[in-house]
């Protein structure tokens, strides 16, 4: 029996790695010693968002003009398979969004200042162009403070940012994290809660204005909520980001995780500390075989990066790769995908998603292409582009 | 009027001192309360018994000083205990003359059986060899200074922060007045003595007095780790020296220190080096050491006075309270050097009685049994039902509103942002809250100045946890918070 | 498919243990936390049950109180199920599910409360007269604290099997480890996955040979001391019943968890010979012409698979999806995190309402039209099955009641094949 390809890593670019594989029909193992980082980020997917000094509206003209970095060469055409293939799997999943935009959706950062993102989860705020909005806040969410976002956003775009503050509800107490927000709103006392404080008070927003939440609005059940919202008052109704624990991240988290198993994908637990010849070592000692090893640690938080106190990096999966010290990988037997990779700096140039996506895709082609191997069935409806080239 | 240049622990206790027997006072501070030294030790609570043998002085005056603070600021006191632990390595000959300079200085001393110290410090290695038990304990100094200021203002003194000394007038060779320039502008004020407490920068004040003093600089860096790792103080019974001290600090251990010569008392920032000859050292005493989670790395400078140096080229810690007028400087103008936090009411009285001599005033009233008006410590009213700002530290929103000044004025008296997460998930909500009162764009300005320390503190120990805990905070900054600088 | 070049090698492991000087395992990273939250995201009782502060506040943020000598419990803390989905989660290694047992062992409970759950935390001693807990009048349960779920359990018969294939065991002979709930309740799931077990050609011993516990409920309640002596009684006698076996083969996730994972870290035991899952067993020992007949029997009806909690945290998921598959059932996998059930945890009268929510809603996630549920372990497969009215077994009674039905009565496999 030939084993499965190993996908090291839990994070976006390992889910979509292991999607990838699924939908090429070859057997694949998500092995991963934490939960991966899904749960940080409201899941929207950066193209490209900054150029140094200012947001960027267009990300594919940065793309065609770009040096330097490892995804330059990557074509238009590259770049669009490949959100269209992202967003084909999500729509699989079930985790609807905002249709692939021709230049960056303006969004708002949880701290209530413009941002650009380019797939963007249908519960988030996204539209082509900056508009006035209506902030919304609730007594005693501490990271998302309506009245301050505002002032930050109107002074950021020049543009008019109502605020409607609703109290804190019901039994609320000062430990609620935003999982304990979005539990009881989409409880049934919390939806009637939150529909008569929203009508009760409503009258003193402009009437065109959007509606933006904070990021607290249901775990399973949000667009239920904020489409309820929108009967109820005539108006759009989104969510904005607020830090971790994430509400989008999750919600997708848990749709993808679930499309993976219903696709036949292995989630397995446990630290791997090594890789061999014919897969991985983990649990210290045990070994687990593959036919190819996508390392997708992520780095940083998934676990597979370790700094050592003379700052050189400890001897774990992702640094043997991204310390370049080793000839590990060298025969493309073991490829890397995650956004920290060398020459990129997600952070600042707000590209982690074009990152994630683009060394997913490339690992999975790359891999499909070493082991010979075709697609054992299409992609499904509509098709996979990058998978489908094969 | 006495003008008092310096917010640290010698400053505050001079003008403390001197307000008790309705001396006017004016305490000027360059940056925040305790921004020098005083807010960069390592908060032990000497018992004395570290300079047994070569300082005696020292010894002697800490071990009194130990006993008084406990009564005058029991809510910044933590009487832990402390140990001084010996290694096969360490020699057996100074034990006993470090047992004798104990025995001398009055100092209780407690052979602790090896099997029981490791029972109650599991930290300790296998390669202890004895173990003695000295009444050292914690000092929060935060709070000790706090308190002291809060003391000042009640008795009618004043404390100006971010104010500095440009100029030291006088009329007929005795001092008149200061210029001084601040957050309200320059303005002048006449007085007739100045007390220079300014610790590192005592060398650069004494200059306006036209009698220049000469101190010796030297940088200590000090580790802190995430977590309470010895339930009590731990030295190394060896001659004083670079990492012999740990103490449990609320809920960190700081480790330290290291003894760098510098040139400048601006000279601030622990450096690589330091934290790695440190992580050497702790390995001696502390096997697990490489594993506990660090927080940051931080340096403070210690003014040593010149005047001490011994043969063997110990700098005492003993302190000097120089009459500038005596030595041909100006008259009324003095400078307080050298010592330690624990000693700074000695430091402070003796002062004091310098500048109440010049004076011709008597003393009334005696520091060494006057509580100091102690706020209830950071953290300890939590139980409100405002959200948690700082998770960590467990500091809630009503907690922090109760606080005055900056943000980072407010890390300081609550502990909000010093914890494990550094800040990371804090800031901005601290911020958002603070936008409410001072405006958006301030608060941010605070925002980056907290964030900026914070960062400062993290460079030199990038390493295992906190080098992930440095990626997410650079994550949720730039990509959750979107805090970039975006130019127009 | 080989890399040509031959030179790996296996990399130093970064260690997840830190042996203390004398041998003793001790606690890593009980300050590592990064305060990402990952842990609140992934608690299945922070969303059923609003008073619970959740694995963060209750773990890390405890303990450091505690280190700083504040050795008071928070509030409901007991609330947490020890599902351990939270330590899992965690990217730092915090042994944040540890910590918040280590919190449990200091609530003071009253007297009736540890009277029963000195009960409770010893299954094996519940395993030795199943039939007591039947005899006494709920009235005593309810005085003792119990919930009604306590005195629902029903004691499932072992069913019958050939014993023709007993005598086939030529690939040696195997231990099934036979945990305290199956001991007492279910000797259904111990007789099927011993017949399987036969008929792919092991011997089968059963092993402990007396009743012992390996400590799960004793932790799950707060007490690790006490399990931590139940699992060196459970090591010696493993020591003593299994020493020559292959290997051991596991029917409920927790103890199989707790065996391989929590024993050499934190209870300061190992088992004497190599354990695995009886899912893992399945997929990879089981011969091909078996999966061949069951795929060739008589059409399944579909069946949902809950992986417990434990069984995610220890394994991970999709073993079970691998089996229908291997077995040619279509199978879709229950969307839920924990039922509630968690050992004795449902049993305890102050956390039925919490067991009952999350059981609820591992109910209402049951596709329609499901004809089974495959449950990796016992007392998760009782709980689910009263929530969801769905017979729900263990995965080896299902394959055995597949095998009987594609091989039209007993038979082994040499026999047909």
């Amino acid at each position: 029996m030939t084993p499965p390809v190993l996908v090291i890593g839990r994070g976006p670019a390992g889910m979509l790695a292991a999607s990838l594989f699924c939908l090429a029909g070859v057997a694949v193992d998500l092995v991963a010693d934490g939960a991966g980082t899904l749960p940080l980020w409201s899941g929207a997917w950066h193209f490209r968002s900054y150029d140094g000094a200012r947001l960027l509206d267009d990300p594919w003209q940065w793309w065609a003009d770009a040096e330097g970095h490892p995804y330059a060469a990557w074509s238009s055409q590259q770049w669009r398979e490949g959100w269209q293939t992202l967003s084909q799997v999500w729509r699989l999943a079930g985790i609807p969004t905002h249709p692939l935009p021709s230049r960056n959706w303006w969004t708002v950062s949880a701290a209530g200042t413009p941002d650009r993102a380019f797939l963007v989860p249908a519960w988030q705020y996204a539209v082509p162009a900056a508009e006035p909005v209506c902030l919304v806040g609730f007594e005693g969410l501490a990271d998302s403070l309506a009245d301050v976002q505002a002032v930050r956003y109107s002074r950021r775009c020049n543009l008019r940012a109502e605020v409607l503050a609703l109290p804190s509800p019901p039994g609320w107490d000062g430990t609620w994290s935003t999982v304990r927000w979005a539990s009881y709103l989409e409880s049934e006392p919390g939806g009637a809660w939150l529909l008569e404080e929203l009508t009760r008070r409503l009258a003193g927003v402009s009437d065109e204005l959007p509606l933006l939440f904070p990021q607290v609005m249901g775990i399973r059940r949000v667009a239920d909520i904020l489409g309820a919202i929108t009967r109820s008052t005539g108006r759009r109704a989104y969510e904005v980001p607020a830090p971790p624990p994430a509400l989008g991240g999750i919600r997708i988290q848990e749709q993808w995780t679930r499309w993976l198993l219903r696709n036949g994908a292995r989630f397995r637990s446990g630290h791997v500390d090594g890789i061999t010849e014919d897969g991985v070592t983990w649990h210290h000692t045990q070994s687990l075989n593959g036919a190819a090893v996508v390392n997708a640690t992520g780095g940083v938080l998934g676990g597979g990066l370790a700094i050592r106190r003379d700052g050189s990096l400890w001897e774990t999966v992702a640094a043997r790769r991204l310390g370049g010290s080793s000839a590990l990988g060298q025969d493309g037997r073991v490829v890397t995908a995650g956004r920290q990779l060398p020459g990129c700096d997600p952070d600042r140039h707000g590209d982690g998603g074009a990152v994630n996506l683009a060394s997913a895709v490339e690992a999975v082609r790359g891999t499909l292409q070493r082991l010979g191997w075709q697609p054992a069935r299409s992609a499904g409806e509509g098709g996979v582009g990058i998978v489908e080239s094969h | 009027m006495v003008v008092v240049v310096g917010g640290g622990a010698t400053g505050l206790g001079v003008a403390w001192d001197l307000v008790q027997q309705g001396v006017p006072v004016t305490v000027v501070e360059q940056g925040d309360l305790g921004q020098g030294t005083s807010g960069r030790f390592h908060g032990l609570l000497h018992s004395g018994a570290r300079y047994a043998v070569e300082d005696p002085g020292t010894a002697r005056d800490c071990w009194t000083e130990n006993q008084i603070l406990r009564r005058i600021a029991p809510g910044a006191v933590e009487a832990t205990g402390g140990y001084f632990v010996a290694t096969a390595g360490d020699a057996e000959e100074y034990e006993e003359r470090w047992l004798l300079g104990c025995q001398t200085a009055g100092i209780p001393v407690r052979p602790v059986p090896v099997a029981e110290a490791r029972q109650r410090v599991p930290a300790l290695g296998g390669g202890v060899r004895r173990v003695y038990g000295v009444p050292d304990g914690v000092l929060e100094g935060f709070s000790l200074l706090l308190g002291l200021a809060k003391g000042i203002v009640a008795q009618g003194g004043a404390v100006w922060p971010r104010t500095r000394l440009t100029r030291v007038a006088s009329r007929a060779g005795s001092v008149s007045g200061v210029e001084l320039d601040g957050a309200g502008g320059r303005r002048t004020l006449a007085c007739s003595a100045v007390v220079n407490a300014a610790g590192p920068w005592a060398g650069e004040v004494s200059t306006r007095f036209e009698d220049p003093i000469a101190l010796r600089l030297a940088s200590g860096t000090m580790l802190v780790f995430a977590h309470r790792q010895v339930p009590l103080v731990i030295n190394r019974l060896a001659p004083p020296g670079d990492g012999d001290i740990l103490v449990p600090h609320r809920h960190v251990s700081i480790f330290g220190t290291t003894d760098v010569p510098v040139a400048h008392a601006g000279a601030l920032g622990a450096t690589v080096s330091e934290v790695q000859r440190l992580m050497e050292l702790g390995g001696e005493l502390y096997p697990g050491i490489e594993q506990w989670r660090v927080l940051r790395a931080f340096a403070g400078i210690r003014p040593l006075f010149d005047g001490g140096i011994s043969a063997e080229g110990w700098v005492s810690r003993e302190f000097a309270v120089i009459d500038h007028g005596r030595r041909g400087g100006m008259a009324g103008a003095f400078s307080v050097v050298g010592g330690k936090w624990t000693t700074y009411r000695k430091m402070a009285q003796e002062t004091a009685n310098a500048v109440m001599g010049y004076l011709g005033i008597r003393r009334t009233a005696d520091t060494a049994t006057l509580r100091v008006p102690l706020d209830p410590g950071p953290g300890s009213a939590d139980s409100d039902a405002t959200p948690l700002i700082c998770e960590c530290e467990r500091v809630s929103a009503a907690a922090l509103a109760r606080q005055n000044g900056s943000l980072s004025e407010r890390r300081v008296a609550t502990w909000f942002g010093m914890g494990p997460c550094q800040g990371t998930f804090c800031g901005d909500r601290a911020a958002q809250s603070r936008a409410r009162v001072v405006g958006v764009e301030a608060a941010e300005q605070e925002l980056a100045a907290f964030r900026a320390e914070r960062a400062k503190g993290m460079v030199a120990v990038r390493w295992g946890r906190n080098a992930q805990q440095e990626a997410l905070q650079q994550a949720i900054r730039w990509q959750t918070l979107g805090e970039r600088e975006e130019r127009p | 498919m080989r890399a040509g070049s031959g030179s790996w090698k296996a990399i130093e492991p970064v260690r997840k243990t830190q042996v203390r000087e004398g041998g003793q395992a001790m606690w890593s990273d009980t300050d590592s936390c990064l305060k990402c939250s990952i842990c609140v995201a992934a608690c299945p009782v922070y969303r059923a049950d609003p008073e619970f502060l959740g694995p963060k506040a209750l773990g890390p943020d405890w303990y450091r109180l505690f280190q700083q000598g504040d050795t008071r419990p928070f509030a409901h803390v007991d609330d947490c199920t020890f599902c351990q989905l939270c330590e899992a989660a965690c990217p730092a290694g915090v042994p944040v599910a540890h910590l918040i047992a280590l919190q449990k062992s200091l609530v003071k409970r009253p007297f009736r409360m540890r009277v029963r759950d000195s009960v409770l935390t010893r299954p094996h001693w519940v395993a030795r007269v199943p039939g007591a807990l039947g005899l006494a009048p709920p009235a005593l349960g309810r005085a003792l604290g119990l919930s009604a779920s306590a005195w629902r359990v029903r004691r499932r018969r072992r069913p019958r099997f050939d014993p023709l294939a007993a005598a086939v065991s030529a690939r040696g002979t195997v231990g099934l480890f036979v945990d305290c709930f199956s001991r007492g309740y279910d000797r259904e799931a111990v007789g099927a996955a011993r017949a399987l077990l036969e008929v792919w050609g092991f011997g089968v011993r059963e092993v402990p040979g007396q009743s012992l516990c390996c400590g799960a409920a004793a932790y799950a309640s707060g007490r690790p001391a006490q399990a931590g002596s139940m699992a060196k009684q459970m090591a010696a006698g493993l020591a003593r019943d299994a020493q020559h076996l292959q290997w051991l083969v596991t029917l409920n996730a927790t103890c199989d968890g707790t065996l391989r994972d929590e024993w050499p870290r934190f209870l300061d035991a190992v088992p004497v010979v190599p354990v695995r899952a009886f899912d893992d067993v399945a997929a990879e020992e089981a011969p091909e012409a078996f999966w061949r007949r069951l795929r060739a029997g008589a059409p399944h009806p579909p069946v949902a698979l809950h992986t417990t909690c434990r069984g995610k945290v220890a394994r991970g998921e999709g073993g079970l999806s691998r089996l229908a598959a291997l077995a040619g059932i279509a199978a879709e996998p229950l969307d839920a995190a924990c039922c509630g059930a968690a050992g004795s945890y449902a049993f305890k009268r102050e956390h039925a309402a919490i067991a009952q929510k999350m059981g609820r809603k591992a109910g209402q996630a049951m596709p329609a039209g499901t004809g089974g549920l495959w449950v990796d372990s016992g007392t998760c497969a009782v709980h689910l099955e009263e929530m969801s009215g769905v017979r729900a077994r263990h995965p080896a009674v299902w394959l055995w009641e597949a095998w009987q039905q594609a091989a039209h009565g007993p038979a082994t496999l040499r026999e047909r094949e």
